[in-house]
């Protein structure tokens, strides 16, 4: 039964718990609000008057807005579910004082007829703050994912809990003859019923959102919506939720008017059939709400997607107007036969988008945009829409309906019920329109909101708004920094200036530089003044902390940055810096002069150079730069017998000078710039790979292969310089590199890389292949973790069982990595997208994991994120559990078992596995000849260097 | 120790745990491995620490001096590891660890430690996520 149900409604064994308990918590607390909604309208009309419900409505928004103040400010401090409970038990409490107040009016005739409009305002005040919070406490009991197809389950219980009520109200007034003031404790039973399951759920279960922030520091309540305000006018979803809301809510008013007052009115003028034919409707329309909840609702939402079904709501809306409008319209001017059965079937129609489907459809699409929010700013987001938005919105519509239905007197004058209903129904369309339009860029907004809570950056990000003159608080913020006695300030201060290029600064930093003695502050203040725009203060600041300066750091700085003007001539004074005892200094001093157009010695300062580089020094490698940077190409056989030098400084500058000195022309020394690519050092990587920019590589694997794997290099620089390599000669090494793309082999870094590079110039078939392997992988991932289950029960060599453990995620992440790469190109998105999904799926924390799989959810590729939402929503607990969803996701079975897993494992073909299962062989059986065994293997098992033996 | 060994050990050393295997075979590489016995001294409080030791074997008693008597502290045994800190500083070492009983290491230098995290940036980002995780923890046991 429970299978059946869970195939049906689409929950997984592990959510039963969740699903059921709060399902019972909105249908125990919705029986208890019908009792109240009926009897509270019933008790004020027949006690105060019809004519006070616009005041009690005003009452109630009034309420609302402060108690929303306050509840923005609470949701910071307390969790979401403490508050429910406090809620709850404030609503039951609320009741019970109801209770004695109408035993008291009607056993001792007390005249209290203010009770009756305390009990309607207070119970909607805390119907609508339950209903705004209750959402949120949900979701945090379920990642992103799961909320979508569970919501609609659980957000049955109302309509159900609303049928029950009504029916078992209709009894108890009519069958055992209660008076309506005898049941209002029903509500406070159902409160407390709901507050006691509330308490079982937090005793069962743990949120997997925390929607308590972690923050010490709280605002007051106002500064709470200001908060609020200022991410809604900064995250572009807020703002289309806002407007959206605020269309919804003057649509949904006018078309309330419409049905009730101009459909209903006429069709059954009489108040008693009139009733009769509301309560016929509750119980079909509910039936109908409570269809479309459990077998529509989810499926709509999860087949279309959160962003796309918070379209439904306003064109379904859109429709009804427009059937309205045309049906006054066309009786406004011609009879139309039976128009009293096409309108009731309008006002059905329209009452059942109006109510039902906004219960069934729009509320919880909706809601599913709050995924896309921090948890932490559920609260006041929420407050925000539904105590400022709301409240807005109803006024608006209110003033609107007022104006048109007024008196003779009135802007639009005295209009007949035909043009009200037409005009009404036309502002209605465009309203909805409207709707339809905010709900696109909406859908948008949603998808990049969810993404941008993998980095829990997306809000943060335009938190602190700053007010005011920007630039000049910019400046006192810098002047007063450049003047901090702490040194770090002003290195601050003076990165902010070179960043920005702030030439205001340029004397401050001129004066720092000359009077402090920090170097580090010296080194920034140079480099500073350097990246200013050039004028003659800059440059003298430099000149004059040239002639100053005796720290051998310092000078060759100075020269190197001066030896950008090429307009000073200050030949003189660096000559005297030729004969400095420091080789840095020497070489700057050498090349400023060598490049200056006015200095004409020349050949003295290669003879200098020359004569430095054949006497032995520690610097040999500063003068062989120095040689290079002189870019003659003589000197080149002098170069060379460096090129093998035992020192890797002196081995990077040699070659560096042998580059420099080719002047262009690398032709020729291709092999020699392909073999450095094989070096361990990643300076002299970078030095080849910019090298072969000159040169012309052929279509050979051997030549381009060196050159593909440092895609993979953990240095980005060392990436970005072969992929650009790559990318100036892709027409030459394109099948190549699709060669290497469909093998299984390839790390996950050389193929995303790979993939940027050629993706777009894939055909379709190349790219339907690249599917096929990703599926490959990700069947091997969902394999691994098969192989993990078994390796966890076995516990066969405690040794190693770690160390495999971690060997075997490893290569399970990486085929997942895998199929993450070909979804991101399929998709057409980037290395961003990227990163943000697979560290959220690899992720320990389920709410991670939740968003990750939404983000995919919404990409473009579907299959295969499909595939991996399907693998990730289930709970893997047992091999058996995983040999079902492989048989679900691949139609296989899985056929691992505990006697073939060691084989399956030496065909994993992982170098330090292998090297793992021969130590575990090595242990258990007499030992065998390692010199068998592959050369990596064998490195991880041999003595390398002999133990240190230190005695006391 | 082959090298095979050197990873198990660092594998279940917290510090290195979440570091993958790639990495951790680099640190193998420059981990050393040796063995002194009952009541050597690996270092006094107040020395200059360059050093990380994780314990493979034995018992390492961890003292401090008050009063000019040495006080208990703690003893540290199998895969734990003392020193993290030289890692990544030249500060003086806060407690004088000696051992108990014969005892092998594994010992980290720091400039081989640094020289490695230059080459491999992954590696002193992994370390940067176990210092965040332990400050996390101390910050939440401050707090309770």
């Amino acid at each position: 039964m429970a299978r059946f149900l869970g195939n049906l409604l689409s929950i997984k064994p592990s959510e039963w718990d969740g699903v059921f308990y709060f399902f019972l918590v909105l249908l125990v607390f919705s029986f208890g609000a019908s009792f109240a909604r009926s009897i509270g309208m019933t008790l004020l009309v027949q006690n105060l008057g019809g004519n006070t419900l616009p005041f009690t409505f005003i009452l109630i928004d009034l309420a609302v807005m402060v108690g929303s103040l306050i509840y923005a400010d609470y949701t910071k401090k307390v969790s979401g579910a403490a508050i429910l409970s406090f809620f709850f038990l404030s609503t039951a409490l609320f009741s019970v004082l109801v209770q004695i107040l109408f035993f008291f009016i009607v056993s001792k005739n007390w005249g209290l007829q203010w009770v009756y409009a305390f009990f309607f305002v207070g119970f909607f005040f805390f119907y609508i703050l339950i209903s705004i919070h209750v959402g949120s406490v949900i979701a945090s009991y379920f990642t992103a994912v799961q909320v979508k197809r569970l919501t609609a389950v659980i957000n049955a219980g109302i309509p159900i809990g609303g049928i029950l009520g009504g029916t078992s109200l209709i009894i108890l007034l009519n069958v055992f003859h209660f008076q309506p003031q005898q049941l209002v404790i029903v509500l406070g039973w159902s409160c407390l019923g709901a507050f006691i399951l509330l308490q079982t759920i937090n005793m069962r279960l743990s949120p997997v959102r925390a929607s308590k922030s972690e923050s010490k520091t709280h605002k007051n309540p106002f500064k709470e919506l200001l908060t609020a305000f200022r991410y809604l006018i900064n995250s572009k979803l807020m703002i289309f939720m806002s407007l959206g809301l605020m269309l919804f809510v003057i649509g949904n008013k006018l078309l309330e008017y419409e049905y009730q007052t101009i459909i209903y009115f006429q069709l059954f003028p009489n108040a008693t059939q009139r009733a009769t034919f509301f309560a016929i409707y509750e119980v079909f329309a509910n039936l109908a709400w409570l269809f479309i909840q459990l077998f529509l609702t989810s499926r709509i939402i999860v087949g279309l997607g959160v962003g796309a079904s918070n379209i439904l709501y306003p064109a379904l809306t859109s429709f009804a107007a427009l059937a309205l409008f045309l049906f006054f319209y066309l009786k406004n001017q011609i009879e139309l036969p039976s128009s009293e059965l096409i309108m009731l079937a309008l006002g059905i129609f329209t009452q059942f988008i109006n109510q039902e489907m906004r219960g069934a459809l729009r509320t919880p699409a909706n809601n599913l945009l709050f995924n896309a929010i921090p948890p932490n700013l559920w609260g006041t987001n929420k407050a925000f829409l539904n105590g400022i938005v709301f409240p807005l919105a109803t006024v608006i519509a209110g003033s609107f309906l007022i104006l048109i239905t007024g008196k003779e007197d009135s802007f639009f004058g005295a209009l007949d019920q035909e043009k009200q209903g037409y005009l009404i129904a036309l502002c209605v369309l465009l309203v909805s329109i409207l709707g339809i339009l905010v709900a696109l860029p909406q859908w948008s907004a949603y998808n990049q909101g969810v993404f941008g809570l993998l980095n829990r950056e997306l809000f943060g990000r335009h938190a602190d708004i700053r007010s005011g003159s920007r630039s000049s608080a910019l400046k006192n913020v810098l002047e007063e920094k450049l003047r901090s006695p702490d040194q770090y300030h002003i290195i601050a201060a003076l990165e902010m200036i070179r960043v920005l290029r702030l030439g205001y600064f340029v004397d401050q930093v001129g004066e720092l530089l000359l009077s402090t003695q920090t170097l580090q502050i010296k080194e920034r203040c140079i480099n500073t003044l350097a990246a200013l725009p050039q004028s003659n203060l800059n440059i003298n600041y430099l000149i004059e902390s040239l002639k100053r300066e005796q720290d051998p750091q310092v000078l060759p700085l100075i020269l190197k940055n001066l030896s950008q003007f090429k307009n000073v001539n200050i030949n003189q004074q660096v000559e005297k810096l030729l004969t400095h005892s420091n080789a840095t200094v020497f070489i700057e001093a050498c090349l400023y002069l060598y490049n200056h157009p006015s200095y004409e010695d020349k050949f003295s300062i290669e003879q200098k150079l020359l004569k430095r580089i054949a006497q032995p020094d520690n610097h040999l490698s500063l003068y062989l730069y120095g040689l290079g940077e002189l870019r003659q190409k003589h000197y080149v056989s002098l170069v060379l017998p460096f090129l093998d030098h035992a020192q890797t400084e002196v081995r990077l500058s040699a070659f560096t000078a042998f580059i420099r000195m080719q002047q262009g022309q690398l032709q020729p020394h291709k092999t020699r710039l392909l073999h450095a690519l094989e070096s361990p050092d990643k300076e002299m990587k970078s030095v080849a790979l910019r090298a072969l920019k000159e040169c012309q590589l052929e279509e050979s694997i051997d030549e381009w292969m060196p050159i593909i794997q440092l895609l993979g290099a953990k240095d980005r620089a060392l990436v970005n310089e072969s992929k650009e390599l790559l990318r100036l000669s892709l027409t030459i090494c394109k099948p190549i590199l699709i060669t290497q793309i469909f093998s299984q082999e390839l790390p996950v870094q050389q193929r995303f890389e790979i993939l940027s590079l050629i993706y777009s110039k894939l055909t379709e078939e190349q790219k339907k292949q690249l599917r096929h392997n990703a599926e490959y992988a990700l069947k091997k991932f969902v394999g691994i973790h098969g192989i993990l289950r078994i390796h966890h029960s076995l516990k066969h060599h405690p040794k190693v069982h770690d160390l495999v453990t971690k060997i075997l995620q490893e290569i399970a992440e990486n085929h997942l990595l895998h199929v993450l790469t070909v979804i991101t190109f399929a998709s057409e998105k980037n290395l961003e997208f990227f990163q943000r999904v697979s560290r959220g799926l690899l992720s320990l924390s389920r709410a991670n994991q939740g968003n990750a799989l939404e983000v995919l959810s919404n990409a473009g590729e579907k299959y295969l994120s499909d595939q991996i939402v399907k693998f990730f929503d289930e709970r893997l607990n047992d091999l058996e559990s995983i040999g079902r969803i492989y048989h679900l996701l691949f139609a296989e079975t899985f056929t691992i078992t505990e006697q073939d897993y060691y084989l399956y494992l030496l065909n994993l073909n992982h170098d330090m596995l292998n090297a793992c299962l021969f130590y575990i062989e090595q242990e258990t059986k007499p030992v065998r000849d390692l010199e068998h065994i592959p050369k990596k293997i064998r490195q991880l098992l041999m003595e390398t260097s002999p133990k240190v033996e230190i005695s006391s | 120790m082959i090298p095979l060994e050197k990873i198990i050990v660092l594998n279940k050393v917290p510090l290195f745990s979440m570091l993958k295997t790639e990495d951790i075979h680099m640190i193998s590489t420059i981990a050393s491995e040796e063995a002194y016995e009952d009541g050597h001294t690996l270092f006094y409080e107040g020395d200059i620490g360059d050093r990380l030791f994780i314990v493979v074997s034995g018992e390492v008693m961890i003292l401090k001096s008050k009063e000019g008597e040495e006080r208990h502290l703690a003893t540290l045994k199998e895969n734990d590891f003392l020193g993290e800190l030289a890692l990544f500083d030249a500060e003086t070492r806060t407690a004088t660890a000696r051992c108990r009983g014969p005892c092998m290491f594994l010992v980290i230098e720091r400039n081989d430690m640094e020289q490695l995290a230059h080459e491999y940036p992954a590696i002193a980002f992994g370390f940067i996520k176990v210092l965040i995780s332990r400050m996390r923890n101390m910050v939440l046991n401050n707090k309770n």
